[in-house]
């Protein structure tokens, strides 16, 4: 008893109580009683019982149309943690006092672990100041608002570790397989969260591999390799053990990773998109930062300033005392090194956390650093590797860890110098933590601590009704989807209420486990959001009929109104609620419970649960034109299922009672010719070493061309990579040998495609390759001309000068041979040409989407006055009306083998609205102008200009000021876009195409001249560019509108018993849930799959079922399967390994 | 005074020309290195990589490595710059600051190895 109970451990232990009776009170003045920590993405659950059960199963069918939940079973051990400090705590939810204690506390306790297993080396007051530097810093202080519980599991099993290793280190003879026991239990428990986390073991990763690398150097220096067999083998026992505990969540997550994730994650687009986050994250991370004990991406708005909206950066950035002490910590954690240590396993202690917080600097800093490129390679070329995108936040554990080391051991050495008794050098460590705490004194304030933005913090006073209206959700008897309104901010997707809360992740997601809430949040694919945002359309324009259909066909068989919603305006919110009374006052809907502001309506008629359906009817759509399936609610496509002919089997396609096909818009593609034409960036010139690689690279691509079509595109994209090339040679000043050598191959390639394209002239009729030829041709023939007009050309070389010369009569030989369509222009602006010659032959009908036609000066949509079959004089004739659908339908005609259909439209508007003459002031000087703007004017569209003028024309400059004219404080008017007008080269107008930009409304124009005076001969005219959407739809049998329901049972999430089916046709049997390959169909009680397995309407699951009778049919989420069978192991290791550490400690 | 300082001057000198004539090789050497990578960075291409302060680094390391600079002084240098990046920082030069804290990381990784060796 007293081997255990020495003084000295009693004055460590009453450390301990002090340290932890100090974080009680510290986490007792951030949180009052009534508060929580909610929201942001903290996951935290406002009903931590509930949530912790949804953690059970591989799918989770509360969040729109279901999502996978595979990767979350590792975090069933954390949420029992939640769960369990709940109910101490007597909360429902999840973020209370004793939550956040009980994490700190961990930090601290585990810090002290550690630390004291190095007490007999570096000596009491490193343990007492290590734990101190690790639990209270910037870092952890950033994770408190929401609570990072998967971090700090980590950061656990991190210190766990490190103890491990160094008792390894230390002893010659270590207990190996009792050491991998325990750890294995250890990480087993602190997990971090399962595998959606698996980026915070960034941390770990960096110590792993450093402890390995270190062991191995310090066994080739000491030429003895016992110890680096010893950890081999506990990092072998390790995994090996790790696997077989964590089966349960390895294996659900390995199959799923497998199905879809793996495409995820080596996604170059993934890889690209996380690219500016890295760099974003990166900013304020420089070695200087991270020497200070800084870096914290938020504190920065660039790398070298202060964010002003963080609540404290700016202080600790730039206050010369705070920035000193910043200083001072690395200055002191270097001094400690001078200080002579004899003990040789000291050094290398010493020598691997030197060693660590390098390795780890470097993964923290991420891109910013001089070894930045490093990080990027991997970032971006090794395969897995882009899950590290946020460096700072994953890799930080390690490096916190090294440097509070360090500066511990500094500090500890420091006072161990110093000649005072040792009451006053435990005084002086007093001292030292006092300061750390009043260093680190703004953080501890709750006001700052858990505001992640002006206005909005994590900590809220959880109003009564939430938990109340949980609880009678969890009782009331709800099946089917609840559609939450208002809907969601459609920028930012977040869950935002008056009381406080403000969460990416649908707040009632986070309460109930038993309801299915549907809205347009962040968790939504885009297959499914049209369908959601169209039922919001719908409610909005009170178009009762249809929004009844769809929400049957949806599911949704209630509406979640709340009122306490927080919405930036409040116009959108009024209109939700005027059209839920509108609807309740038509008895569309109708209350069932109102707790508070919270409202739960149900839909009249939504009498079916309709998660299953068998249907005949399926149609065929191409997934790009998913849109097309929920705008459309003509009679006849009402009840449709909705596949892509490229993805079904034979026997599928034998099914279709409709097929949709696209037609493409051919003579929009000259309307804007070379407006938009993208010269490629030019890396290597032909003067680099390099080059000779990227002209063997450019070589293949015109060998690699199958086709004259692609020769013809691999050509002109290298005539535009040598014009690049050569311009930026002119710029540059290179030699004139390397800018001949591209104005030959320009010729060259030139020369390719005029043969080419004249060997076979179908081509000459073909609008895209007119296009293709302009968008190359244009930037090329503006750069030479400009360059042949100037005075430059008197100067250079004759055989340059011929070579520019051939280029540009070549160039506009090339596009003379376009001469037929390309100069019927104005033809083109009034007649739409279509291509049919994808089609096969049989009857088509045409629908023509109606909020891609014209609008005329009041508004009013322009039908095609004809739409003619090409060759013939066939003509589709309009069915229906403008006024009451989204889509026109024509006749049914016969096609065959045609080549396309033209719409003609005539009396298309000039927009352009007058509103007289100016006198203005610009920054240039005082202008007179004529203002005017767009009549029925649409963001979404885009608008020729055309300007002549018998005097003036270039004499004029045109402005657009996109939104509200607004003179600001110094009185000019500046123009959003401002153009100069000339004459156009042929005598044509002055054309000019306005692309507007998201955010302008009703944009005003300026046509300026230079002096005072009003042009008043300017005539502008403005016609909208349009490309109408057309689809032709092939009928190829009757529809059948018999509603087959299927009775199931839901044994769980993933789990369904559907009852026999007996059909007498091929059906299609639709699962309303979002479509994943895991979900496997079996009939007779799990023996046979159902193989054909396909997407339905973008989103839904689907079956083809052949006719017969079909019994016992069971649907089954796989990955639940695996947990079933990974739990199995992982509760057989656990008791194996209990039982061999038992019989371990016992030998 | 004159004298005790000439005298002072003369033994100066003295141990810089035993040290140059004791390090001569190595000076030839430096030298010549310290050439090559100037010359290396004003190279096409080569110099978007060898920027100003990584060569500016890459001479002070080769310093450090070729005159056999004990882990120390280099540590003494580190704190220096540490020092050094504290004014620049207080007085708005935060992107020279910046360079130094990269100095020091890349001294860490010499002293580190000396250490290593020197254990």
């Amino acid at each position: 008893m007293k081997r255990y109970f020495n003084r000295e451990l009693l004055t460590y232990l009453l450390f301990v109580a002090l340290a932890l009776i100090g974080i009680w009170l510290l986490t007792k003045s951030w949180i009052p009683p009534g508060y929580a920590i909610a929201g942001h993405d903290s996951g935290l659950a406002l009903n931590a019982g509930d949530f912790l059960k949804t953690r059970f199963f591989a799918w989770d069918d509360r969040i729109d149309f279901g999502s996978d939940n595979s990767p979350h079973f590792g975090s069933i051990i954390m949420h029992s943690f939640d769960y369990i400090i709940s109910l101490l705590a007597k909360v429902p939810y999840a973020g209370s006092q004793l939550a956040v204690f009980f994490w700190i506390s961990g930090i601290f306790i585990f810090s002290f672990i550690f630390s004291f297993s190095l007490k007999e080396r570096f000596g009491k007051y490193f343990v007492l100041l290590f734990p101190i530097f690790l639990t209270f810093n910037f870092f952890i202080f950033q994770s408190i608002f929401i609570l990072e519980r998967a971090k700090y599991e980590l950061i656990f099993s991190s210190l766990f570790f490190l103890t491990l290793a160094f008792k390894i280190f230390f002893n010659e003879k270590s207990n190996i397989l009792k050491y991998s026991i325990i750890f294995s239990l250890m990480i087993a428990i602190f997990n971090g969260g399962g595998w959606f986390g698996l980026p915070l073991y960034g941390g770990l990763f960096v110590i792993a591999i450093t402890v390995l690398l270190f062991f191995l150097l310090q066994s080739i220096k000491e030429k003895q390799y016992t110890k680096f067999k010893q950890i081999l083998i506990f990092y072998l026992l390790n995994i090996l053990f790790f696997i077989f505990l964590n089966a349960y969540s390895i294996f659900p997550y390995v199959i799923t990773f497998i199905n879809s994730d793996f495409a995820k994650v080596i996604n170059q687009g993934t890889i690209n998109a996380g690219y500016e986050w890295l760099n974003y994250i990166s900013r304020g991370s420089s070695f200087l930062n991270l020497f200070r004990m800084q870096g914290i991406p938020d504190w920065y708005l660039t790398g070298y300033s202060a964010n002003p909206d963080h609540a404290y950066a700016s202080l600790y950035l730039t206050n010369i005392k705070f920035v000193f002490i910043s200083f001072a910590i690395p200055v002191i954690t270097l001094l400690g090194l001078l200080i002579p240590t004899k003990e040789k396993l000291e050094k290398y202690t010493i020598l691997f956390f030197i060693i660590l917080l390098l390795v780890s600097m470097f993964f923290v800093s991420g891109t910013n650093s001089p070894l930045g490129f490093i990080y990027e390679f991997l970032y971006t070329r090794i395969p897995g590797f882009n899950i590290f995108r946020s460096p700072y936040y994953k890799f930080a554990p390690s490096y916190l860890i090294a440097f509070s080391f360090l500066l511990s051991f500094s500090l500890s050495k420091i006072i161990s110098v110093v000649r005072f008794n040792n009451l006053l050098k435990l005084f002086l460590v007093f001292l030292i933590i006092i300061g750390w705490f009043k260093y680190h004194n703004l953080v501890f304030n709750s006001n700052d601590l858990f505001t992640w933005q002006p206005g909005k913090s994590t900590l809220v006073e959880v109003p009564d009704y939430v938990n109340e209206f949980g609880s009678y959700l969890t009782n009331a008897d709800i099946n089917g989807r609840i559609l939450v309104v208002p809907s969601f901010n459609s920028t930012w997707r977040d869950d935002s209420y008056k009381w406080g809360y403000w969460s990416l992740s649908a707040l009632p997601s986070l309460l109930v486990q038993n309801a299915n809430f549907i809205t347009n949040d962040i968790n939504i694919f885009s297959g499914e959001e049209g369908w959601v945002n169209e039922l919001y359309k719908l409610l909005l324009t009170k178009d009762k009929d249809n929004f009844l259909k769809l929400a049957n066909r949806l599911g949704v068989r209630y509406v979640f109104v709340k009122e306490d919603y927080y919405i930036d305006s409040s116009k959108d919110q009024k209109l939700y609620f005027d059209s839920i009374n509108w609807f309740s006052d038509n008895g569309i809907l109708s209350l069932l419970k109102k707790i508070g502001p919270w409202s739960l309506f149900s839909i009249k008629d939504a009498n079916e649960e309709n998660l299953f359906k068998l249907t005949e009817n399926v149609f065929s759509i191409p997934k790009a034109q998913e849109y097309f399936e929920n705008q459309i609610h003509n009679e006849e496509f009402n009840d449709g299922s909705w596949v892509d002919e490229k993805l079904a089997s034979d026997d599928l396609k034998n099914t279709f009672k409709k097929i949709i096909y696209p037609l493409n818009c051919e003579s929009c593609q000259i309307e804007n010719l070379g407006k938009h034409a993208d010269i490629p960036a030019v890396r290597i010139l032909p003067n680099s070493p390099l080059y000779k690689i990227k002209q063997q690279r450019n070589d293949k691509s015109i060998d690699s061309a199958k086709d004259d079509q692609a020769k013809v595109g691999a050509y002109l994209g290298l005539i535009m990579i040598k014009f690049s090339e050569v311009r930026s040679m002119y710029e540059l000043k290179i030699e004139k040998e390397f800018i001949d050598k591209g104005l030959k191959d320009i010729s060259t390639y030139l020369q390719a495609v005029n043969d080419i394209i004249t060997k076979s002239p179908e081509g000459l009729t073909s609008f895209y390759l007119a296009s293709r030829v302009y968008e190359t041709l244009n930037p090329l023939q503006r750069f030479f001309r400009d360059y042949v007009n100037s005075t430059d050309i008197n100067f250079e070389k004759s055989y340059i000068k011929d070579d520019i010369l051939k280029v540009l009569w070549q160039s506009v030989s090339l596009k003379k041979l376009f001469d037929p369509i390309i100069k019927q222009e104005d033809r083109w602006n009034n007649e739409k040409y279509y291509d049919l010659s994808r089609l096969s032959n049989s009857t088509y009908k045409l629908l023509i989407d109606t909020e891609t036609l014209p609008v005329n000066s009041f508004g009013e949509k322009i039908k095609p006055d004809s739409i003619i079959i090409d060759e013939s004089s066939q003509e589709f004739k309009l069915e229906n009306s403008l006024d009451s659908n989204r889509f026109l339908t024509t006749t049914s005609e016969p096609i065959k083998d045609n080549l396309g259909v033209h719409f003609n439209f005539s009396n298309l508007p000039d927009l352009y609205k007058n509103n007289g003459g100016k006198i203005l002031d610009f920054p240039e000087g005082t202008r007179g102008c004529l203002e005017g703007s767009i009549n029925n004017f649409n963001n979404s569209r885009m608008y020729r200009f055309q300007i002549s003028s018998t005097n003036d024309i270039d004499n004029l400059r045109l402005y657009i000021k996109e939104g509200t004219v607004n003179l600001l404080g110094n009185g000019f008017l500046r123009g959003d876009i401002e153009v100069d007008i000339t004459a156009g080269t042929d005598q044509r107008a002055f054309e000019y195409i306005y692309a507007p930009s998201l955010n302008s409304d009703n944009p005003q124009i300026f046509l300026c001249r230079r002096d005072e005076s009003i042009p008043r001969t300017a005539i502008i005219k403005i016609k909208e560019i349009f490309s109408p959407i057309v689809y032709a739809v092939n009928d190829t049998s009757s529809l059948n509108n018999e509603k087959a329901l299927v009775s199931f049972i839901k044994i769980n999430p993933t789990k369904y018993k559907i009852d026999t089916i007996d059909i007498n046709s091929d059906q299609v049997l639709v699962f309303n849930t979002r479509y994943s390959g895991l979900w496997k169909l079996y009939s007779d009680n799990g023996k046979n799959l159902i193989n054909d397995h396909f997407i339905v309407n973008g989103y839904a699951n689907g079956w083809l079922i052949k006719k017969g009778n079909w019994s016992n049919l069971v649907l089954v989420y796989e990955p639940q399967v695996w947990y079933e069978r990974g739990r199995i192991i992982s509760i057989g290791s656990l008791l194996i390994l209990v039982i061999l550490f038992g019989k371990k400690k016992n030998d | 005074m004159t004298k005790k300082f000439n005298l002072l001057l003369d033994k100066f000198l003295i141990n810089i020309t035993n040290w140059v004539i004791a390090n001569k090789y190595r000076i030839v050497g430096f030298i010549a290195l310290v050439i090559f990578t100037i010359s290396f960075s004003f190279l096409p291409y080569l110099n978007l990589v060898f920027t100003n302060s990584l060569v500016l680094f890459l001479i002070i390391s080769l310093f450090f490595i070729i005159f056999h600079i004990g882990w120390k002084i280099i540590l003494y240098i580190s704190i220096a710059f540490l020092l050094i990046a504290f004014i620049l920082t207080i007085t708005g030069f935060t992107p020279m600051a910046t360079v130094l804290g990269d100095f020091t990381y890349g001294f860490l990784i010499i002293i580190a190895i000396k250490y290593f060796i020197l254990i």
